[in-house]
């Protein structure tokens, strides 16, 4: 916070961030939210976050998703911080659970995407230094490719096959055994 | 976020975006799969391969995905499966006298005894796969060999590996020499296939299980 020219803490706590994406459209989001992207949080500690923080790299589309799951992960690393104040530790502890599981499905549901799109969050998530949705993004990707043949991998990516039939033979005399 | 050296693509399918993961993620992607997978995905193109294929790459695939580890012990006439807790979890006989290497491969594992014979069992159900007979023809002046269990890809086959230690007294030039005989398990039996001379001691010890071993 050194530099970024507003003064005491709170009033940082509570500062908004605007987020342009690069058919700029104007995401206002709070600062809780943003810094979950390492990236920009290197701009705030930098102080170079005013008038806005554009990203070339990503469209509204996949910045409205990216600032979704972000919302929804500030939420869970603050703590239940507004509210907790009047729970006991057990009733706390109740609700920390409660809350876990309401964001495991609330990450399985922001997973039901196309390919395409789920390709964009990843490329958001790596630029934007994002690790829980980078994580979250790759495993499911690495899932999708588990117990697949070569072919079904290369149909579903869209990948081309430069291989020559030899060097294809080779591998498969390598690790004959992994295809048993 | 441009793909920097163009070694990793994985394409998105949608056709009027050609957006390729940069490497970084297609590695980390990697290596959340299980090694079997891997050996499989290699196949996939030339970049998976190379991907998969590199020394750092394994190193990190290893230090994610530690082998279920089991040490072997042989301990009159029995062969007990050790977890890293040091609890014997299973015990298997074998009645061939006092033995001295245990090897492993895959589900098999090895008993090396006498002078150069070895018992190969299967770790998982304790049945023999091979009991191999074919004595040491050198006893004067020699060490005891000891038979070290492996696996040919390529082939599908097992080998076993017998080395034997002897003294100059059996060699014109004099030092010591290390004889090394290669034997492929055939239905149970063993056939001498190769030999090869070392001038330097041997000494092996396999105690790793990297396949997912039944309780």
């Amino acid at each position: 916070m050194a530099s970024a020219g507003s003064g005491d803490e709170k009033a940082a706590a509570a500062a908004m961030i605007t987020l342009i994406s690069s058919d700029n459209e104007k995401f206002e989001v709070t600062e809780a939210t943003a810094t979950l992207s390492q990236t920009i949080r290197h701009m705030i500690e930098d102080g170079c976050t005013d008038g806005g923080v554009p990203l070339p790299n990503v469209t509204s589309k996949i910045l409205a998703r990216v600032i979704e799951y972000c919302k929804k992960h500030a939420t869970a690393a603050a703590g239940e911080e507004g509210s907790s104040s009047s729970f006991s530790d057990a009733a706390f502890l109740e609700v920390d659970r409660a809350f876990l599981e309401e964001l495991e499905e609330f990450d399985d549901a922001f997973l039901e995407v196309d390919r395409a799109t789920l390709f964009d969050l990843i490329l958001a998530a790596n630029y934007l230094d994002i690790k829980g949705l980078l994580n979250l993004t790759c495993q499911k990707v690495a899932d999708s490719v588990k117990g697949k043949t070569p072919e079904q991998i290369r149909e579903m990516y869209n990948i081309v096959n430069d291989l020559t039939p030899e060097e294809e033979a080779e591998i498969r005399r390598e690790t004959q055994w992994a295809f048993e | 976020m441009e793909l920097d050296n163009g070694a990793a693509r994985l394409a998105v399918p949608a056709s009027n975006y050609g957006a390729v993961l940069p490497v970084d993620v297609l590695y980390d992607i990697l290596l959340r799969l299980p090694a079997k997978e891997l050996c499989r995905l290699r196949l996939v193109c030339r970049s998976w391969r190379l991907l998969t294929s590199d020394p750092l790459f394994a190193r990190a695939h290893l230090s994610r995905h530690p082998p279920h580890a089991v040490v072997l012990r042989y301990d009159r006439n029995e062969v007990h499966v050790i977890d890293l807790r040091g609890s014997v979890i299973k015990r298997i006989p074998i009645g061939r006298g006092p033995g001295e290497v245990l090897s492993t491969h895959g589900d098999l594992a090895c008993v090396s005894h006498g002078w150069g014979l070895a018992y190969v069992f299967n770790l998982a159900t304790g049945a023999m796969v091979a009991d191999v007979d074919i004595e040491s023809r050198s006893k004067v002046n020699a060490e005891k060999p000891v038979c070290v269990l492996g696996h040919v890809p390529a082939t599908g086959e097992y080998k076993l590996l017998r080395i034997q230690d002897r003294s100059r007294m059996s060699y014109n030039n004099g030092g010591f020499v290390t004889s090394c005989e290669v034997m492929t398990l055939v239905g149970g039996g063993g056939g001498r296939s190769r030999q090869r001379r070392r001038t330097e001691t041997a000494q092996l010890f396999v105690e790793e299980n990297s396949l997912g071993w039944p309780r």
